[in-house]
């Protein structure tokens, strides 16, 4: 007989929906059933059997008080709450069939979700899209302004250039007027190279090739290159070498840092020195640039290596791009740059530490120096430039070189077949035509013909991929007569 | 002997409970969502040494309403904390959750759908958020079964106090 307890129990939940009763004693065993267990799919349970054998959902229950599970699920089509009462004589667990309202509920929470997750979706691509646009405008402003610095910074020396240079036409200076020409042409080259490799820093092509110089070698050549921006300057341009040894580095990459860190030297002290330091350690080549100049503001020290983030109060120029790029060239080496030490003026001191890395490479020759003996080779020069093509042959023919030029690649093969050519040097760019589009047709008509391609700093993965392309050495622009004549002499 | 063990998977919705479950019980995985409703209970009995442990796994709806969790959550023994790594809101269930003698229960945390790399957003903060709940954190994917079986007998070993 059902419990009048029970059915009150069903009068108060008002729902009217199918239910199963049991009623379980002290031990928990089932006593007795009420109602129809097919209805929610279960089997009919056989008296004595444990509560917790026949629903296992109830394993953990105490049974101590009355509880309740709304919506369990029985299987996928049968969900009901499951109710525990306690009574005088026996305890009762009614299973209420819910599976309606399952049914409607489960619709209504998969719709919400599926909106809750396509708004997730929709918000994390619009976070998406918010945080490349503010890159994007970010790299656009940063763009802008590096136009504008290079516009003073190239603008500048150009000033001179033309200005020097038309004087000196019209006969109203004299030959040092060439220095100060030839002084601003190399603050020309070396911002145009920070330029290149800002750039290539941003698009994160950056590689690493070895090379092996002797370090007081180095220094002196790098000394002579920033020497007279020192001593325009009135300032003084020391070297210390602690170590003098072959050393295998970035050559270029190296050279790039040490010029923006002194030239950076040269431009914040108004007097006094600055000094080049090299050292080695167990591990590492040390570079260490120190200055008696106006030194950095504590408060600037955090963006000394941002972009743009040009500290000093000097009235010198700069585009702001010089210590970044140098640190991300140092980083690209596994080393290391950072500022050592700097005092309100008294001066800076910058370190450059690169991980000694003995690649297996050629030693260096010791007699490798240009040698500047006659030469009577048959040089035959592709370049579409004039200017170019003369100032080759200025450079080439007093050292006993036969000069062969041309303007376009179509006279190449005319050449080649009626003059004894010795070495074939080009430019990439022929007007409408590259070099690397003839380069391997040529090898293979001549393969004994060795050539010569000069290129504006080639990466180490642009050189590899042009010997591919049948070049047999790439000579870097601008193009100094010493290393080129050294060059052309190895074939 | 055997023992029978009480153990609830908690986490908001969506970040992959149920798939967790039928990764661990049936080797299987669907794509499709199909959001859960209440609670569905499955069990597992696993052999671990001398012990036959039933794991009776409440997978527990991820609905987030005041009160939802404490009808399931009364006598637990176990809790497997269940986030989503690409989504940084499910990294907040702790907070929303509240559940008596919480640091004498055995727990671990998933952080599940490892499998979507390129999507992940779990930081370091919020690990450190998270460690201040729950000490055993576990990179999972229910779609590859990742760290699944291993970590659900993990829970086991704990609820015997091995």
């Amino acid at each position: 007989m059902f419990p009048p307890v029970l059915k009150q129990f069903l009068l108060k939940l008002n729902e009217g929906h199918g239910y199963f009763c049991l009623g379980i004693d002290k031990n928990l065993s089932i006593v007795e059933s009420h109602g129809n267990p097919e209805s929610l799919g279960l089997f009919p349970p056989e008296n004595g059997t444990l509560i917790t054998d026949y629903l296992p959902i109830l394993i953990s229950e105490n049974f101590t008080e009355n509880f309740k599970i709304p919506f369990f699920n029985i299987n996928e089509n049968n969900v009901c709450d499951i109710h525990f009462i306690k009574c005088e004589n026996l305890d009762y667990i009614m299973l209420v069939n819910k599976s309606e309202i399952f049914q409607v509920t489960q619709k209504y929470q998969q719709f919400a979700h599926d909106d809750n997750i396509s708004k997730n979706k929709f918000k994390r691509l619009a976070e998406e899209l918010n945080v490349a646009k503010q890159e994007l405008k970010k790299s656009n402003q940063e763009k802008a302004a590096l136009i504008a610095m290079l516009s003073h910074e190239l603008g500048t020396p150009l000033t001179s250039i033309i200005g020097y240079s038309e004087l000196m036409l019209n006969g109203e200076l004299d030959k040092n007027s060439l220095k100060v020409i030839h002084r601003n042409a190399i603050h020309l080259k070396h911002t145009i190279e920070n330029t290149l490799l800002f750039g290539r820093s941003q698009a994160k092509e950056s590689d690493i090739h070895l090379e092996a110089t002797r370090s007081s070698e180095f220094i002196s050549e790098l000394k002579d290159t920033l020497y007279h921006f020192a001593e325009d300057k009135g300032l003084a341009l020391m070297t210390e070498s602690l170590a003098d040894e072959v050393i295998y580095i970035d050559i270029p990459k190296t050279r790039q840092i040490l010029i923006n860190l002194v030239n950076n030297a040269i431009k914040y002290t108004e007097s006094g020195f600055v000094k080049i330091v090299f050292s080695v350690s167990n591990h590492s080549y040390i570079f260490t640039i120190i200055d008696s100049g106006i030194g950095i503001a504590e408060d600037k020290l955090d963006t000394v290596f941002s972009p743009w983030g040009r500290v000093g109060e000097s009235r010198e120029a700069g585009s702001g791009i010089g210590l970044y790029t140098s640190q991300k060239l140092a980083n690209s080496m596994s080393g290391k740059l950072y500022l050592k030490s700097s005092k309100k003026d008294i001066g800076s001191e910058f370190e450059l530490i690169i991980p000694i890395n003995k690649p297996d490479i050629k030693p260096l020759e010791e007699n490798n120096i240009v040698t500047q003996q006659q030469s009577h080779l048959s040089v035959l020069i592709v370049d579409d430039d004039e200017d170019i093509l003369d100032l080759l042959t200025f450079m080439l023919e007093p050292s006993g070189f036969v000069i062969h030029r041309t303007t376009t690649n179509e006279d190449i093969d005319d050449i080649l077949k009626t003059q004894s050519i010795d070495v074939l040097l080009t430019d990439m760019n022929l007007g409408d035509v590259r070099a690397d589009s003839f380069s391997k047709k040529i090898k293979h008509s001549y393969p004994k013909l060795p050539i010569i391609l000069m290129s504006a700093m080639p990466s180490a993965k642009l050189k590899t991929n042009y010997k591919k392309l049948g070049f047999d050495a790439i000579i870097e622009k601008p193009l100094q007569r010493n290393k080129l004549i050294s060059l052309l002499s190895k074939f | 002997m055997k023992i029978a063990k009480k153990v609830c998977l908690i986490g908001r919705f969506a970040v992959g409970k149920t798939s967790l479950v039928r990764q661990y019980i049936e080797n299987q995985f669907s794509e499709k969502y199909k959001t859960t409703v209440g609670v569905s209970i499955s069990t597992k009995v696993i052999d671990i040494d001398d012990h036959s442990i039933s794991m009776i796994l409440w997978d527990i709806a991820g609905f987030e309403q005041e009160g939802h969790y404490k009808h399931y959550l009364r006598g637990t023994q176990g809790i497997i904390w269940v986030l989503d790594g690409t989504e940084p809101e499910s990294f907040d269930i702790f907070e929303k959750v509240s559940i008596p003698d919480l640091d004498s229960i055995p727990a671990i945390c998933l952080v599940n759908k490892c499998d979507l790399k390129d999507q992940w957003r779990l930081n370091e903060d919020s690990l450190q958020k998270i460690r201040q709940y729950v000490s055993t954190i576990h990179y999972s994917s229910a779609k590859t079964g990742e760290n699944v079986e291993d970590s659900f007998n993990e829970l086991a070993k704990k609820l015997l106090g091995q």
